[in-house]
């Protein structure tokens, strides 16, 4: 394995309750890569993440995140591994601010026993900074919109300054402008902090935009390129197993308009 | 009024009370945020069959309870775990099945004992002496591991998966606040009894909420719920010569009321 590669898949296969998930997947990534994981739901893209983070253990196959197993990643390098889940916020009127949140993050390495201190409290001002939260600091995190809401999820990932960033279709919710705002954030921060990032969304028109590689997973992970070679690809036809129409916007595909009856 | 606490079971019963009020209403924070209360409903339940063995085989019934408690919140916690069913169907199943337990050793012993009725719905005047230390120890260990891992457990009632992921031992948290609650529930039963102690784990908490919308408001607010209702209703039952459970859960009940005035 090369020193640069953050993350090794080799030959990976999930079977869940009898149904295969995933088959035959490998993946490599490089550092300071941004990857869009795309593909129709059902899937297997929150599976895949799952399995990178040692949620979900494959029923066979390897899997390497910075050389280790996933199940020992949070063991030896604590917050390696930054995670932004599909639908973060469950109850919407839990009693706690934007900088509680950004400090759960930090809990782990805090430890028992201990309270979160002032280190801890700047370093969560810093985070909620990078996506331009700070002045939300304070208010309760159920009072936000959900593009704020998702970018103070981001800040929590991102106080134990990880290295690689997952995030599981995190614009849910969230309208189509901010969207863009937000996907232009991901990118700024994956440059500004030079990290990797895994981004799940079926978003195909508007991320391929920010991203450097395209993977398309339908149970087999499809391709692994450039955006551009992606969306134009048979292997796209086969992935969602129908016909793809695009609007044009500028050169880059915009959104999905219809599917086709088999 | 000075003569209330002229009487020893008196003091007992205001000790016991506060006591039982404050820990419910640490633990109640936990149970409105994480959506337990139908899990301290089973909990508390499940004494009944508990306190009924304790009778039939002349064993001291808060210890058959305590044991009935532990093991039924565990199994709860445990077969949630395998995930093919439903943590509120399983509550349902032992809430029953315990009970029906417990009706069949009373039936076995063959003789009607009132003070089932002092478990049922509380007897201050039944708390003893080894009570009053039972609620000592149980104060200190609720406290302390609340105390110690206040902000894991916070994490785990806001995103248990999240937290999972970050590190923090979600699988130990959720039995080490079953098990909580089941020694909580254990010692409010003399108090406010098994039918409406869990009416505590939740009352508290939800004023607490409506007040604040921040957890250490919450908290704060909840610990001031538990300790006039049950001061309160330990006052009012005395002077009106009332059952004490049913006044301690009706004076929280109202403090709740007051609470939605808010906004």
């Amino acid at each position: 394995m090369k020193m640069d590669d953050i993350l090794q898949i080799e030959d990976l296969r999930v079977v869940f309750n009898g149904n295969l998930v995933l088959d035959g997947i490998s993946l490599k990534m490089q550092k300071n890569t941004f990857l869009a994981l795309i593909g129709p739901n059902g899937g297997g893209k929150t599976t895949l993440l799952k399995v990178i983070l040692g949620l979900i253990r494959p029923h066979s196959g390897e899997v390497r995140v910075f050389g280790l197993k996933p199940c020992q990643v949070n063991k030896k390098t604590p917050g390696i591994i930054g995670y932004v889940s599909q639908l973060p916020l469950f109850d919407h009127a839990f009693p706690v601010s934007a900088l509680d949140v950004v400090l759960m993050g930090n809990y782990r390495k805090i430890g028992p026993c201990r309270r979160a201190g002032k280190t801890d409290r700047r370093r969560a001002m810093e985070s909620l900074e990078l996506v331009g939260m700070a002045p939300l600091a304070h208010r309760p995190i159920g009072q936000m919109s959900g593009g704020q809401q998702q970018r103070v999820f981001i800040a929590r990932s991102l106080i134990t300054q990880p290295q690689l960033l997952l995030l599981d279709e995190p614009t849910t919710g969230v309208d189509a402008l901010s969207q863009d705002q937000f996907y232009r954030l991901l990118k700024e921060l994956q440059v500004k902090l030079s990290i990797s990032v895994i981004l799940v969304s079926h978003d195909i028109g508007l991320v391929p935009r920010y991203c450097d590689q395209v993977a398309c997973l339908n149970q087999r992970l499809f391709l692994h390129g450039k955006p551009s070679e992606v969306l134009h690809s048979e292997a796209m036809r086969e992935a969602y197993g129908c016909e793809i129409d695009f609007l044009f916007h500028g050169n880059m595909p915009h959104r999905v308009v219809d599917y086709h009856d088999e | 009024m000075s003569e209330i606490i002229s009487y020893g079971f008196m003091q007992r019963a205001i000790f016991a009370g506060v006591m039982v009020g404050i820990l419910c209403s640490v633990l109640s924070l936990f149970v409105v945020l994480k959506r337990l209360s139908f899990v301290g409903a089973g909990i508390s339940h499940s004494a009944f069959g508990g306190v009924a063995l304790g009778f039939l085989l002349g064993i001291e019934p808060t210890w058959t309870a305590t044991f009935f408690c532990i093991l039924i919140a565990l199994l709860i916690g445990l077969i949630k775990k395998r995930g093919k069913i439903q943590e509120d169907t399983v509550i349902g199943i032992f809430f029953a099945a315990t009970m029906a337990f417990g009706i069949l050793l009373v039936g076995l012993s063959k003789r009607y004992n009132m003070d089932l009725f002092g478990y049922l719905f509380g007897n201050i005047l039944a708390i003893s002496s080894s009570d009053v230390k039972m609620v000592v120890a149980v104060s200190v260990i609720v406290l302390t591991i609340v105390g110690l891992f206040f902000k894991e457990f916070l994490f785990y009632s806001f995103d248990e998966e999240m937290a999972k992921v970050s590190g923090i031992p979600t699988g130990f948290l959720n039995y080490l606040l079953l098990t909580l609650l089941a020694l909580v529930i254990v010692v409010s039963i003399k108090v406010v009894g098994i039918v409406l102690v869990s009416a505590l784990l939740v009352i508290p908490g939800a004023t607490g909420r409506q007040i604040s919308s921040n957890y250490r408001g919450m908290l704060a607010c909840a610990l001031l719920v538990g300790f006039f209702a049950t001061t309160g209703g330990l006052t009012i039952s005395y002077l009106f010569n009332l059952p004490s459970g049913s006044t301690i859960v009706l004076t929280a009940t109202l403090l709740f009321f007051l609470s939605l005035l808010k906004r």
